[in-house]
């Protein structure tokens, strides 16, 4: 039906169209996938209305008309609900299932139902949308499979990208900094059209590098001819004959070809509102306002429902209108005698009002409605907006009875956004609290999707906001900006807000800012500025007699010093912490800070504390899961916690039963990053009971979940393959899989395992018996472990070069770096540190008795000049000496 | 008074006569055989329907001419053009069966449209209501293939076919307007009425050349002895003048307590020369809180309601603004002057004070506007004496305004001289309201 409209009355476009064609039947593979079409014209003020969204419906049609191959899903951004990456999957699984019947989608929409029935009883589930688009990727995989067995391709259509087009990834779940707007959800068959009004931004971290990705074509507006042809066939008052060629120059160059505009000259013309001379009198400067307002001269009421259409736009349809009508006092009159039919039948006969999407609403244009309020609002009520405050107030209503019926978190969230608009229209004093409520429920569920919507409909408002306000939504798009994993804008924020910020204003608030400003530090592995926004964090809290925020901060610092290997200042810091939680009860704080305990004494080898504390967490968040003030997914990762500990002991029994206990959480709440992470344990369970065909098998299917999902998961199980080809000798076969574990940890700046691979990749060319490619190996690996100071890997790079001096016999090189390695272990835990111990032993007993001595001299002299504690010193020094002992010498 | 000549209708009538002629030619072809005549009630529309009925008539062009009242229903017209063709085809054969239905009409009207051509007068066309007007259009559109048949429509506010691309393409809007000074003298002369030309001044400035004002007035002069010039009976002359033209011609549809609503609403809306809902809301609430509504957004009502009931409102595009009829208001304004200066000063006053206010908040263009009302209801205020220093500040704070934007003087400048109502209320205060805007033209000397 749409098709056949848009066949009868689509004009113009010829050469976006013919560029559309040929993109859209190109085979290259190497082609852009993605088309996107943007305004020709460069001055704000003239973008929109160029006519992009009849292009794209147009592309639509052309594409079924075609490809018949191909599955296509349409979204709309002008719709609050379309900006949300679970109303976009749902859309894309809806879409491929009309395709696909056989397609079920099961593992989505299982979450779905989940998902849905967990909003509406507000509890709580972490990562709801990433986990949702693991989902929907899991039964796209299935999908791909399809797609490639028939040939067929998906295709998108984006409409009104500028709405978001400055946080695209609102439209995208998952995680990780690599995510790019549109997202590709891992189906290789897959194509894009996106409609906005700017080109799109190379600068922008979205963009930038995707030039190859991208096919930009500008949208001109209608050349002469096509307007020419556009009057014959709408209007119905004159022909084109009729109208000289001088008004039609002139009617063109005021309108600038914009169809928006001269469209409205046409419903002038045909509503006998005007004759085209009277439209022309206006100067150049002054004709958009003079045209516009012509619509206040529309019938009763189509003028007034259109000016209603403008200010209540994200949703319209004829039940908003009568309940506009018969929720405000009076003014049922304008519609007295008006059959509803028939008046959206002459609304929709104007060249700027639609049906909007897929739920039948009626919407204006986009530019028409930014127009409208322009001019004809203006006209009608300046210098007020009292009637326009009106309205939303009338509009709430309505609002709060849907809201209270809403089926769907997207609509529910939708309805707020939208709610959020009138409140902000209205300057209401409780707007801004309306905001923070609802932000805050956003960012505490993490549906940053949601608390980005309703930023910049404050931000879009434009409304001026107290001193105080600002800052609290500079505050609240740091926040946010960290959930969006762009931790350096998030930075830049609160560093903004502690120069700029309303004095009493920052006071309340330094500690939480210095607290956000040093996680995001974290994400960054700026390890000394983390710990010293973390250290004034704590010292403002204290100052104010917050043990909740102290205890926070004790217990982030813990993981920052875990992180850095100094493992007793971590377990002093999370012991505190504990200790802290205890007093205020926060059995929440205290389950988390245990698990990270019991890593660090497991770091440390004292496996039984660390297998105490982690048992002790993983019972207090049993109970919170079951009391639902917690997921199930902690249980599981205390569970996994609990593993690694056995693993540690040697149980590997133990260890394989807890993980596969954590691992029936993760698949039942589908827990992809779980998962993954799971498969990995299973594989290096493997691994380590030599049983190495079964360690790549979990292993790989570790890196098949985690593919573009969860970089780290991904990164490790391709470390784990090459180290398990290394362990059984395949040291070429190792290779390759080490190469794109370092290659993947440098796109997604992780650093410790970029050093990790880099110096287990030393470690297969040394054995290959190629230290001229392994030495630069470790000098890149040593690089990052001085910079970021992790000393495990810091210690195997010093015996991995010490390796390699014993292969070319320079022995007292070789030991000086085997000296090394014992001072960075030593600093890093006591395990690795005797386990150093005795590697250095070991290694010089297998050397010649005659040479034992020289060195160990060498190496005590050496071993003395490195900054250790006596006590520690102490330990290397009296494993050397004994040695020379025993060896008599 | 005697019998009165055609005045002023030169445009609509050679458009008319343009049509007898393409009717007479079957070469040409008949653009927009459909024309609807609007304006207010007693602008002289009905007078312009029997002229062309006149011309019909001598150039024996079948005819038909119909009061619409909001009992009529287009299968009237079957009766109008059975009589028709009973005069101008007594030989035709008449469809007999289906009498009474669309259809019917549509056969019947074909039928003779195949042998003549035929006008269709139709006065007072959207007293009709909706639902006939949709009906109206269905025939037209089974009718105009004929290229014979011309329908002339009136109606006090302009009229729009939805339904039928092919019968909205053929209408024509047509504005009937008051007359032109000139036409106003023509008038009077072919009135036989003498007047000195300073009365004849007066009588175009009180009635603005609205028609049946003209002859109200003339009527009252001549048959009331009511002079306008004669302070004592102006008042008695101008409560006359209202009386019959608005209460009694352009209020006659409205029944019961609404009468006193809409005179009170109108007398109050003649004040200013433009407004907005605003401006509308505040002037009720303040100068007739009887009439207040309970929300601002009830006050979208009002404008409807007016233009159904009088066609005497519409938005004006150049004021950018709601305006009333120039010649209702112009009656409204003087009967308030006249009969309760007061209360005409007092709404001057205020308007002028809301005018000031929105002067201050808006920039551009708007704050150009708001000026330019400020200084009218200024001139209007009673402030005589304080009225050249307060004339003084205002111009000297928009010479002060424009001093960033010089076009934005020019332009104030050039509206104030083409707007003659504005000139007229600063009377003596414009030579120095010129001169402070700059100006050393002939309105200074």
């Amino acid at each position: 039906m749409e098709d056949l409209q848009i066949e009868q009355e689509f004009i113009g476009h010829q050469r976006e169209l013919e560029i559309f064609t040929q993109w859209l039947l190109a085979t290259d593979p190497q082609r852009a996938w993605i088309l996107f079409f943007s305004d020709a014209l460069e001055k704000p003020e003239q973008k929109g209305g160029v006519g992009k969204t009849w292009l794209l419906r147009k592309c639509a049609a052309l594409t079924r008309s075609l490809r018949t191959d191909m599955v296509i899903v349409a979204l709309d951004f002008f719709r609050v609900v379309d900006r949300n990456s679970i109303t976009i999957a749902q859309s894309i699984a809806q879409s491929v299932q009309l395709a696909y019947p056989q397609w079920p989608a099961t593992a989505f929409l299982r979450l779905l139902a989940e998902y849905r029935e967990a909003t509406q009883g507000h509890k709580d589930m972490p990562n709801s949308e990433e986990r949702l688009h693991d989902a929907l990727v899991a039964d796209l995989e299935e999908l791909d499979h399809l797609l490639q067995q028939d040939g067929r391709r998906v295709l998108f259509f984006f409409d009104t990208f500028e709405v978001i087009e400055h946080h695209p990834l609102i439209a995208i779940a998952g995680t990780g900094a690599t995510r790019t707007f549109p997202a590709r959800y891992g189906l290789k068959n897959i194509g894009a059209v996106i409609a906005g009004r700017n080109p799109p931004d190379w600068s922008h971290q979205n963009w930038n590098g995707r030039e190859a990705e991208v096919l930009h074509v500008p949208v001109e507006p209608f050349k002469m001819a096509e307007m020419v042809q556009f009057f014959e066939h709408n209007c119905t008052v004159l022909s084109s004959q009729e109208v000289t060629p001088a008004q039609l120059e002139r009617v063109h160059e005021r309108t600038q070809g914009r169809p928006i505009l001269v469209g409205l000259v046409v419903d002038v013309l045909n509503h006998h509102i005007g004759t085209l001379d009277d439209l022309l009198t206006a100067s150049a400067q002054g004709f958009e306002e003079h045209l516009v307002t012509q619509i206040n001269r529309l019938e009763h009421p189509v003028n007034w429902v259109v000016l209603f259409m403008a200010h209540i736009y994200h949703r319209f349809d004829m039940t908003i209108l009568r309940w506009i009508f018969q929720h405000s006092i009076d003014i049922k009159d304008l519609l007295q005698d008006v059959d509803m039919d028939e008046l959206e039948r002459k609304l929709l006969g104007l060249s700027f009002v639609r049906v909007s999407g897929h739920a039948d609403t009626l919407a204006l244009h986009d530019e028409m409605r930014r127009l409208v309020n322009l001019y004809n609002w203006k006209a009608l009520e300046q210098p007020t907006e009292s009637f326009r405050h009106e309205l939303s107030r009338v509009i709430l209503g309505y609002y709060e009875k849907e809201l209270a019926a809403a089926a769907g978190e997207q609509v529910r969230q939708a309805y707020i956004v939208e709610m959020l608009y009138h409140k902000l229209f209205m300057r209401s004093s409780e707007s801004f609290a309306f905001f923070s409520q609802h932000f805050a429920r956003a960012i505490g569920l993490w549906q940053s999707a949601f608390a980005r919507a309703l930023l910049e409909e404050v931000r879009r408002s434009g409304r001026a906001l107290f001193a105080e306000h600002q800052d609290d939504l500079l505050l609240a798009e740091a926040s946010l900006l960290w959930r969006e994993e762009n931790s350096a804008q998030a930075i830049a924020l609160y560093i903004r807000l502690e120069e700029q910020a309303e004095g009493n204003w920052l006071a309340g608030k330094r500690a939480k800012i210095l607290f956000e400003k040093a996680t995001c530090y974290v994400d960054l592995s700026q390890f000394p500025e983390a710990i010293e926004a973390m250290n004034e964090s704590m010292a403002v809290a204290q100052t104010h007699n917050d043990r909740n925020h102290v205890a926070r901060v004790l217990g982030w610092l813990g993981s920052i010093y875990k992180g850095l290997g100094e493992l007793e200042r971590a377990r002093e810091y999370c012991e505190s912490s504990i200790a802290l939680y205890r007093e205020v009860k926060n059995e929440r704080g205290y389950a988390d800070i245990l698990t990270a305990l019991s890593a660090i004494y497991r770091l440390q080898g004292r496996l039984e504390e660390s297998l105490r504390r982690c048992t002790v967490a993983w019972r207090i968040r049993q109970d919170l899961y079951a009391k639902g003030f917690g997921s199930e997914i902690g249980v599981g990762l205390s569970l996994s916690a609990m593993g690694a500990t056995y693993i540690k002991l040697g149980d590997m029994a133990g260890a394989q039963q807890v993980f596969q206990e954590a691992h029936e959480i993760y698949v039942r709440n589908n827990y992809q990053q779980g998962i993954a992470e799971s498969y990995n344990r299973f594989g290096y369970i493997a691994m380590t009971a030599h049983d190495y065909e079964k360690a790549l098998m979990w292993f790989r299917r570790a890196y098949h979940l985690a593919l573009e999902r969860n970089a780290g998961a991904e990164i490790n199980s391709l470390n784990k393959m090459g180290w398990t080809f290394v362990l059984q000798g395949q040291y070429s076969e190792a290779i390759s899989p080490l190469k794109r574990a370092i290659e993947r940890a440098r796109e997604v700046h992780d650093d410790y395992q970029q050093a990790e691979s880099l110096i287990d990749l030393a470690y297969a060319y040394a054995a290959l018996n190629r230290p001229d490619t392994a030495l630069p190996l470790l000098d890149q690996a040593e690089g990052i472990t001085e910079k970021y100071t992790y000393n495990f890997l810091w210690g195997l790079v010093d015996v991995q070069r010490g390796e390699i001096e014993l292969a070319r016999h320079q022995n007292s090189n070789a030991f000086r770096h085997f000296a090394d390695s014992c001072y960075h272990m030593a600093v890093y835990n006591p395990v690795e540190y005797e386990k150093a111990i005795r590697e250095v032993v070991s290694r010089l007993l297998a050397l010649q008795r005659s040479e034992v001595r020289a060195l160990l001299h060498d190496l005590l002299a050496y071993w003395a000049t490195l900054p250790l504690d006596e006590k520690t010193m102490a330990d290397l020094s009296a494993a050397l000496e004994e040695v020379s002992q025993l060896l008599a010498l | 008074m005697g019998s009165v000549a055609f005045i002023n209708r030169k445009e609509e009538m050679q458009v008319f006569h343009d049509i007898l002629r393409d009717l007479s030619s079957r070469e040409r072809l008949l653009r927009t055989p459909i024309i609807d005549l609007y304006g207010i009630a007693g602008i002289g529309k009905s007078q312009l329907l029997l002229e062309m009925m006149q011309e019909c008539e001598k150039k024996n062009v079948a005819c038909m001419k119909r009061e619409i009242d909001k009992s009529w229903q287009v299968e009237g017209l079957i009766t109008d053009v059975g009589a028709v063709s009973a005069t101008y085809r007594p030989q035709a054969l008449l469809l007999e069966e289906s009498p009474g239905t669309l259809q019917f009409l549509i056969e019947r009207t074909k039928t003779f449209l195949e042998q003549e051509s035929l006008v269709i007068l139709l006065d007072s066309i959207d007293l009709a209501g909706e639902r006939q007007l949709e009906r109206l259009e269905y025939v037209l559109g089974e009718l105009l293939l004929y290229n014979n048949l011309v329908v002339i429509l009136t109606s006090t506010r302009d009229l729009s076919f939805t339904q039928n691309r092919a019968v909205a393409r053929k209408l024509r809007i047509m504005p009937v307007r008051p007359f032109t000074r000139t036409s106003t003298e023509e008038y009077l002369a072919s009135s036989g009425y003498t007047l000195t030309s300073a009365l004849a001044d007066t009588v175009f400035r009180w009635t603005r050349g609205y028609p049946l004002a003209l002859q109200v007035m003339l009527q009252a002069m001549t048959e009331q002895h009511l002079e306008p010039t004669n302070q004592h009976q102006r008042k008695a002359l101008i409560e006359y003048i209202v009386e019959r033209v608005i209460n009694q011609r352009i209020l006659m549809g409205i029944k019961g307590e609404d009468v006193q609503w809409f005179q009170t609403i109108l007398r109050l809306l003649s004040v200013p020369r433009r407004f907005n809902l605003v401006i509308l809301q505040r002037l009720i609430e303040r100068f007739a809180p009887e009439a207040r509504l309970a929300s601002s957004l009830a006050y979208m009502t009002l404008p409807k309601r007016i233009i159904q009931a009088t066609g005497g409102l519409r938005w004006d595009l150049k004021k950018a603004g709601f305006a009333m009829d120039d010649s209702l208001r112009n009656l409204l304004l003087l009967q308030l002057r006249f009969t309760n200066i007061r209360r005409y000063h007092a709404i001057h006053r205020y308007l002028a004070e809301l005018n000031h206010a929105h002067a201050e908040e808006v920039s551009g263009s708007d704050r150009t506007r708001y000026q330019q009302e400020y200084l009218y209801h200024l001139a209007n205020s009673g402030h005589h004496q304080s009225m050249p220093s307060l004339l003084e500040d205002t111009i000297l704070n928009v010479v002060q305004d424009a001093q960033s934007q010089p076009e934005r003087l020019i332009q104030f400048r050039e509206d104030i001289q083409f707007d003659d109502e504005l000139q007229e209320a600063l009377g003596i205060h414009l030579a120095r309201v010129l001169h402070l805007l700059g100006h050393e033209s002939s309105a200074e000397e």
